[in-house]
């Protein structure tokens, strides 16, 4: 199981080709990648080339070392302070700054783009320390499943996250990877909203979910659901290069439109019904929120 | 400090700075640095704690911290008024608290003056924190921006 996503995740990533075969078979009306796949790739790209980089920047510092003087003049706070401390001063910033961080000096980079700064939060022992930067992907609804490739640097996953927690065009990924609250809207008839717990019903909330082969299924004692064959759609549509329109359907019923939330999880509704994703922390392989 | 003619009874520890000067502190203060405490564990009875790491200065500021924590005043508004000093203090002042703090193995002063540090960058671009703190900028243009292009979210 835990492969199979994984080989799934590095396809959506190496291959345009491969995800259109995808696409087709489902039954998606597809007509090419988003931007944000592309810049995905890029930053993979780039990170391929970071080895080499690395390699260029010892060399560079080993020519430096001929200026000896001008050397240790470069840096007095980390040479003063020493990097552990540095590092503890990092741990108090947020994402934002820690990542503007990076560009200060050779000497910030290596330490700002350490792991342990950019990895989630494992235990409870750290969550006292109040690190603002780990504290980010708490509470995240949803983590693309592409950051979760192995080898990336911590950094690498963490910039991702934030690129793709921005990204309003959903993937049939992203529908599989969640369960999903269902409810009725205000505007409903009254015969449903009676049956649904969001609104005058009793038990815990409906969910929904949807699996790779188009169809959706929903609990065994979910009052609502008929017991009839459901299948869903992705819609995209292109115009001058930019998608135009982005709607999940389910049969004939009125288009989804998607959303997102302030904690990367999605949202879909129309007039009388709405979804959200649920975080699945606790699934296997599950992604939002990480760990 | 101030309290030292009241508390009579009070057990003082002596501690001597890296510039010789001799410092006589409450017990509960000094114990506020596990390093002190294992200091005084090693050393017998009376003996003056050395302290060769730490500047006479510096070392009042730290007893003052330690002395402010001891007290039963609301900690909070205790540590709010050490943060605004910090904040105002120079930075040599500042980084060499840090120092200490670390030396002496004081675990909330030292996040306390980190705190501060991190405060001072928070929401400031590269140039203004190299300016701040007085950093040479060695990347090539071309290393900055391929990170620029990996970190473009944080520029938004």
């Amino acid at each position: 199981m835990a492969r199979s996503s994984m080989l799934r995740a590095v396809d959506s990533i190496n291959g345009e080709k491969k995800m259109k075969l995808n696409m087709k078979d489902n039954n998606t009306i597809f007509i090419r990648m988003t931007m944000t796949t592309t810049t995905t790739m890029t930053l993979e790209k780039q990170h391929q080339r970071r080895g080499l980089w690395r390699e260029e920047t010892e060399r560079g510092s080993k020519q430096e070392e001929e200026d000896e003087d001008e050397d240790d003049d470069d840096d007095l706070m980390v040479s003063k302070l020493g990097e552990d401390i540095v590092m503890k001063i990092m741990e108090k910033l947020d994402a934002r700054s820690l990542a503007r961080s990076l560009l200060v000096s050779r000497s910030w980079f290596s330490l700002a783009s350490s792991d342990s700064l950019w990895s989630p939060l494992k235990t409870a022992e750290n969550m006292t320390w109040g690190l603002e930067c780990k504290q980010l992907w708490i509470g995240k609804a949803h983590i693309p499943r592409w950051s979760k490739v192995p080898g990336l640097s911590k950094l690498a996953c963490f910039s991702r996250a934030v690129i793709d927690s921005k990204r309003t065009r959903i993937m049939r990924d992203d529908l599989w990877d969640h369960s999903w609250e269902f409810h009725f809207t205000e505007a409903a008839p009254d015969y449903w909203k009676n049956l649904d717990p969001y609104w005058g019903g009793v038990g815990p909330p409906m969910h929904r979910y949807f699996h790779p082969d188009g169809s959706q299924t929903a609990d065994p004692e979910d009052k609502v659901w008929g017991g009839h064959e459901c299948a869903y759609t992705i819609v995209t549509g292109y115009a001058d290069g930019k998608v135009r329109r982005n709607y999940v359907r389910i049969n004939r019923w009125p288009h989804l439109n998607v959303s997102r939330r302030d904690d990367w999880g999605w949202e879909m509704s129309n007039v009388i019904f709405a979804y959200s994703s649920v975080p699945d922390a606790d699934k296997e392989g599950g992604t939002g929120p990480l760990f | 400090m101030a309290s030292s003619s009241t508390s009579e009874q009070k057990k003082k520890i002596r501690l001597k700075s890296a510039d010789n000067e001799l410092f006589d502190v409450d017990e509960d203060a000094a114990l506020q640095s596990e390093t002190i405490k294992n200091l005084l564990q090693e050393i017998s009875g009376d003996q003056i704690v050395p302290l060769p790491n730490v500047t006479s200065k510096i070392l009042a500021k730290v007893i003052e911290y330690c002395s402010n924590m001891c007290e039963l005043d609301p900690i909070i508004s205790v540590n709010k008024q050490w943060e605004s000093f910090f904040k105002n203090c120079d930075q040599d002042t500042l980084f060499d608290t840090i120092l200490a703090a670390n030396y002496l193995s004081i675990k909330s002063l030292l996040d306390l003056t980190c705190k501060c540090v991190a405060d001072m960058m928070k929401g400031k671009t590269p140039e203004e924190i190299r300016e701040k703190f007085h950093i040479v900028n060695d990347l090539t243009s071309e290393e900055e921006a391929k990170i620029r292009a990996e970190i473009s979210w944080a520029f938004e």
